[in-house]
């Protein structure tokens, strides 16, 4: 343990750069500890509340209601014990009576005794007034605000109307669901035959909710399972379901709950990313404080050499030390950062889907601590490496500093390695992870690429502009490229969070532009689904009429890709992203339509367009979908729809711009393929350029009450609204890792006292004052402030350019206010942080310095 | 003569400078025998402190080889080189060279923990008590006069019980009262551990008190003279260590 012993007594005397090595740490393992300690009390509370979240045990669901088979199956392989209800979903149209307004809502037809588990508080009346004589729902506050109603309104569902008994206050999975289609409405399910929607009018969800014994949950799901040939992996992810061929799907409350969490589990991992970033910023300052040390402890690193120390044991000493510091840094960040997590929790409350509860995460906290001391080990391992190039002969003359050589490049190599696997790691995706990463860090290098060229401007612009006097300008500014002084690290460091901070502001400003112009005029400004075939040419006149516009109308036919060439989709394994969405694309059930012509929002990128008459079935994949499902042009396809078997061939491949939310599929068939299936139309309606289509819903809900029409704005606001949240999120982490940068800049000033102090002490003499000192600090780490600024937020910008511009085709928009104000805040930190840093320039006499030196 | 502890053949070092090639040592040889004291004199700039270097394998010469107890520096690898030096050899610098965070005693201790010394605490207490510090065993150097800096740097170079010391200017940065009770104890305790010793330094007053004074001028031997043709028993291994 000599080696340990060594490591301990050499970090005597060294508590300021000890304590800056700590913080570097501490920050990032912070941030990482209080995002993965939030999901998991998401994820606890969401499993806790699994039962009253789905309102079962056990939920088997199908578009049908079970046939009398499976009845009679269930009744056979349910204990006793068991209690079943009843309940129907589907999302329709309400048209408000007296106000005539329209709105979609999501419906619950419920039966007496709901709900198995969990509560529901209404007020105004009990919700037994559901089963009563008359015919009454009850709705979310929301749709009375939406409607211009009150309780004792009459609403029409379909084509009933209802009078509005009360307000749901709280329901089973009411508050988990953020990207809800409409407000819910409950009604009773022995009243929706006189809504006329179950006859094909709506797309109706059967459930039939279980409730039974802990202990007999898992045999029950098994036995029902094997029975139904159910695949084990029901849910999907995205909302999706994996169905059996008569379209029944089973989950149980785990499973339910674990799907309401993937959302958050989505924008946890994105947030795991940002909260490595800082850790990778603090990484960074581990590295530029250890080098700065080995720099100044040259001596040091001789004098145990000549005693007989091998290199190996002088870097193994240091990197001890690295890992007690990153294990010091990473148990007061994993402290702080459980408690920011509860802070964070008890603030807001009402923003999350379930009540979670205040604690301490271990496994987050203990995988923090892990985070921090490889971070810290692993940095200093770069900046160590040098020792072994360090030759003892300094002791007797000096020497230019080691810079580590070919090992320097192979742990930098192995670094980035661990790095993106880290990223992937923590984003449960090998694409993901790192395509967010690797932004940053290339970022960072082309900082790193333009830093020393641009440091040494502000020198020659200084001499330039003031030829004469401003001293301390000049000077501060001279300071940049003092011998010694490496500023690059902190630059980079700061630019990197610069570039995380400008990018998610584009990205936000970007998005909530698109948003509100409805995607440069090209997104349609309402979506209606369950147009029958023979209410086509009516609905595209009421359009016309109350629009003025033309529709865009697309067949739609229900499928089950049932093989390709033959062969069953191969299952898919994993937990990844990818994983979970190649699943989801090879079970769920499959939208057909057909087009005489390409769409608007579509290109060819293999094959060709399919002719308009023939007499082989082709088939058009849209290309993520076609890497998913792993068909290739030339494949077959075999098709179930709805019982008849059809084969199709893929002659081309589609990139879709899914983002114009216009009619677009996964699946096109030839267009004479499917004529005479049984199908429904969904319809695009185009904004219109005069303003018009204020009556549009209500017109559409008086006239269709089987279509369901959906107000893209007003998706788009609430999609706003989820953007803005995770915004919010993105840039308290993003000012955790300019956090870090910051430390790397104190940790050079700090590193530069001595020297500093030498020249204070000469200004002094000299005739200079206080005045003079404070000139050339804050024109010093201004000028380092606003280099890593420009540099990190031109980066950002250009980032987001990529990714927007060239793969998304979204038009990017600069948010200049937001970029100059965090470019200031860059500046105006980095300035207290220098002064602050140097702070002993003013505090030590001139002649106690000089005497010193 | 008996196998010497150090030989030195035809070594020469040469540095690059911005405007060509600038050679500090040229064809030196030379071997020292165990228990000389040999001192290494020259004006500044003449190659001592490059030559104290290539013979303690601080530094690799540019061509000859440098001998150590029989074995070539060359053949080494920084390891096996670091472990020689701690085991086999002890140093004293001009400006002590302490580690600063480390107190007396621990700095007296290190070649002897890394050493693998089970005894390193008390052989570094003894050898403080040796130099007159044993009440100072826990100060830091910066609590320490320079001569005091000095017996510490003194006992931590004989501790492991080498057979060669290298000294640098061993009195340079100490006054001349001190710095002659310094040359008293280091002379004496080398003798005490029949330690060989090889210096380095411009004080000719110094340099008489070895055996052997070898002179540099512009990197070559321009005088290899013997002082006394016996080793001289040093008594001066009484003298009360800590008048330094």
């Amino acid at each position: 343990m000599l080696t340990l012993r060594l490591a301990w007594r050499l970090a005597r005397g060294q508590s300021a750069r000890i304590w800056l090595l700590i913080a570097c740490i501490a920050l990032g393992v912070c941030a990482r500890v209080c995002v993965g300690s939030f999901s998991g009390a998401l994820e606890r509370a969401l499993v806790r509340e699994a039962r009253p979240l789905l309102g079962a045990d056990l939920e088997i669901a199908s578009n049908q209601p079970l046939s009398a088979e499976q009845d009679a199956d269930l009744r056979e392989i349910l204990p006793a014990t068991a209690r079943t209800a009843q309940q129907v979903r589907f999302t329709t149209m309400a048209l408000a009576q007296d106000s005539g307004r329209a709105r979609t809502v999501e419906v619950r037809a419920v039966d007496p005794g709901h709900p198995l588990y969990g509560s529901v508080r209404v007020t105004v009346a009990s919700l037994d007034a559901l089963f009563g004589a008359e015919a009454v729902i009850f709705v979310q506050q929301e749709l009375l605000d939406q409607l211009d109603a009150e309780v004792g309104s009459t609403v029409r569902l379909g084509a009933e109307g209802f009078r509005i008994a009360g307000v749901i206050e709280e329901e089973p999975g009411l508050s988990a669901n953020m990207f809800a289609l409409g407000p819910r409405v409950l009604m009773a399910r022995a009243r929706l035959s006189d809504t006329g929607l179950d006859g094909g009018g709506a797309r109706l969800r059967h459930a039939r909710l279980v409730a039974l014994d802990a202990d007999a949950l898992d045999g029950v799901a098994q036995t029902l399972r094997k029975r139904w040939s159910l695949s084990e992996r029901m849910n999907t992810g995205f909302g999706g379901r994996v169905e059996n061929e008569q379209g029944v799907a089973l989950r149980t409350a785990a499973q339910a709950s674990g799907s309401a969490a993937r959302i958050y589990e989505r924008v946890g991992d994105f947030l795991r990313i940002i909260a490595l970033a800082a850790l990778l910023l603090g990484g960074i300052g581990v590295a530029s404080l250890m080098r700065g040390f080995l720099s100044e402890s040259r001596d040091t690193v001789a004098v145990l050499q000549v005693l007989g120390a091998t290199p190996g044991r002088v870097f193994r000493v240091f990197l001890w030390q690295s890992a007690l510091v990153g294990l010091a840094g990473g148990v007061l960040g994993a402290l702080a950062g459980s408690g920011l997590q509860n802070l964070l929790l008890a603030l807001g409350r009402s923003y999350l889907p379930v009540p979670a509860e205040l604690g301490i995460d271990l496994p987050a906290m203990a995988w923090g601590v892990a985070l921090g001391v490889a971070a810290s080990v692993g940095f200093a391992a770069w900046a160590l490496v040098a020792v072994h190039d360090m030759r003892p002969a300094a002791l007797l003359r000096d020497e230019s500093s080691a810079a580590g050589g070919w090992r320097g490049w192979v742990i930098a190599v192995l670094l980035f390695a661990a790095v993106l696997l880290v990223a992937g790691y923590e984003a449960r995706s090998w694409r993901i992870g790192p395509a967010i990463v690797i932004p940053v860090l290339f970022g960072g290098l082309v900082t790193a690429l333009i830093c020393w060229p641009v440091l040494y401007l502000p020198r020659l612009l200084a001499r330039m502009v003031f030829p004469q006097g401003a001293f301390g300008l000049r000077h501060g500014l001279g300071n940049l490229t003092r011998p010694g002084f490496r500023p690059l690290a902190a630059v980079v460091a700061i630019a990197m969070a610069a570039q995380l901070l400008g990018a998610m502001a584009t990205y936000r400003a970007s998005l909530t532009a698109d948003i509100e112009q409805g995607g440069a005029g090209q997104r349609p400004g309402w979506f209606c689904l369950g147009v029958e075939s023979d209410q086509v040419d009516e609905f595209a006149r009421v359009v016309r009429q109350q629009c003025g516009v033309e529709p865009l109308l697309s067949p739609m036919v229900m499928a089950r890709l049932k093989s390709i060439n033959g062969s069953e989709p191969q299952k898919v394994e994993g937990g990844t992203h990818e994983a979970q969405r190649d699943r989801f694309m090879r079970g769920r059930e499959q939208r057909l339509s057909w087009r005489a012509e390409l769409g608007p929002d579509e290109t060819i990128v293999a094959g060709r367009w399919m002719p308009a008459t023939g007499e082989q079935v082709e088939a058009s994949l849209e290309k993520r979908f076609a890497s998913s499902v792993g068909a290739r042009l030339g494949d077959v396809l075999t098709l179930d729809i709805q019982g008849v078997q059809l084969q199709a061939t893929v002659t081309s491949i589609r990139a879709v711009r899914w983002l114009n939310l216009r009619p677009n599929f996964f699946i096109l068939l030839s267009p004479y393929a499917l004529a005479d299936a049984p199908q429904t139309w969904i319809a695009a309606i185009p904004l219109p350029a005069d303003g018009r289509g204020a009556g549009l819903i209500a017109a559409l809900a008086t006239r269709f009450p089987n279509v369901t029409a959906f107000d893209i704005g007003e998706l788009g606001g609430k999609l706003g609204v989820v953007v803005e949240r995770i915004s919010l999120a993105v840039r308290f982490l993003g000012w955790f890792c300019l956090g870090a940068g910051i430390l790397v800049l104190i940790g050079i000033g700090i590193g530069t006292g001595r020297q500093r102090r030498g020249d204070a002490a000469l200004v002094a003499v000299l005739g200079g004052t206080r005045r003079t000192l404070v000139a050339s600090i804050t024109a010093e780490f201004a000028t380092l402030g606003a280099i890593s600024a420009l540099c990190g937020l031109a980066c950002g910008v250009l980032q987001a350019h990529v990714a927007f511009g060239f793969f998304l085709d979204l038009e990017v928009v600069e948010p200049w206010n937001e970029l100059l104000a965090i470019a200031l805040g860059i500046v105006v930190i980095g300035v207290l942080s220098g002064l602050a840093a140097c702070r002993s320039v003013f505090t030590q006499h001139p002649l106690a310095v000089l005497r010193e030196e | 003569m008996n196998t010497p502890v150090l030989l030195l053949d035809g070594v020469a070092r040469h540095y690059r400078t911005g405007s060509g090639q600038l050679t500090v040592l040229d064809g030196i040889s030379f071997s020292v025998a165990a228990g000389e004291r040999l001192a290494v004199v020259g004006p500044s700039g003449s190659g001592k402190s490059t030559l104290l270097g290539l013979m303690a394998g601080l530094d690799a010469p540019d061509a000859g080889r440098v001998v150590v107890e029989g074995r070539d520096l060359a053949g080494l690898s920084p390891s096996a080189l670091a472990r020689l030096r701690g085991e086999r050899m002890g140093f004293v610098f001009q400006s002590y060279r302490l580690l600063p965070t480390l107190t007396a005693l621990e700095n007296i201790a290190v070649p002897l923990d890394l050493a693998g010394r089970r005894d390193a605490h008390a052989t570094a207490q003894a050898w403080l008590e040796r130099v007159g510090l044993g009440a100072r065993a826990d100060h830091l150097p910066a609590k320490l006069s320079g001569g005091e800096q000095q017996r510490v740097a003194l006992a931590r170079a004989l501790a492991p019980g080498p057979a060669l010391v290298f000294a640098d200017e061993p009195t340079g940065n100490l006054d001349s009262r001190t710095g002659a009770a310094m040359t008293d104890l280091l002379f004496g305790l080398v003798a005490e551990s029949a330690a060989t010793l090889v210096l380095v330094t411009h004080d000719l007053a110094l340099a008489a008190r070895a055996g052997r004074r070898i002179e540099l001028s512009d990197g070559r031997i321009v005088a290899d003279t013997i002082v006394a043709d016996h080793i001289v028993a040093d008594h001066i291994a009484a003298a009360d260590p800590t008048a330094c």
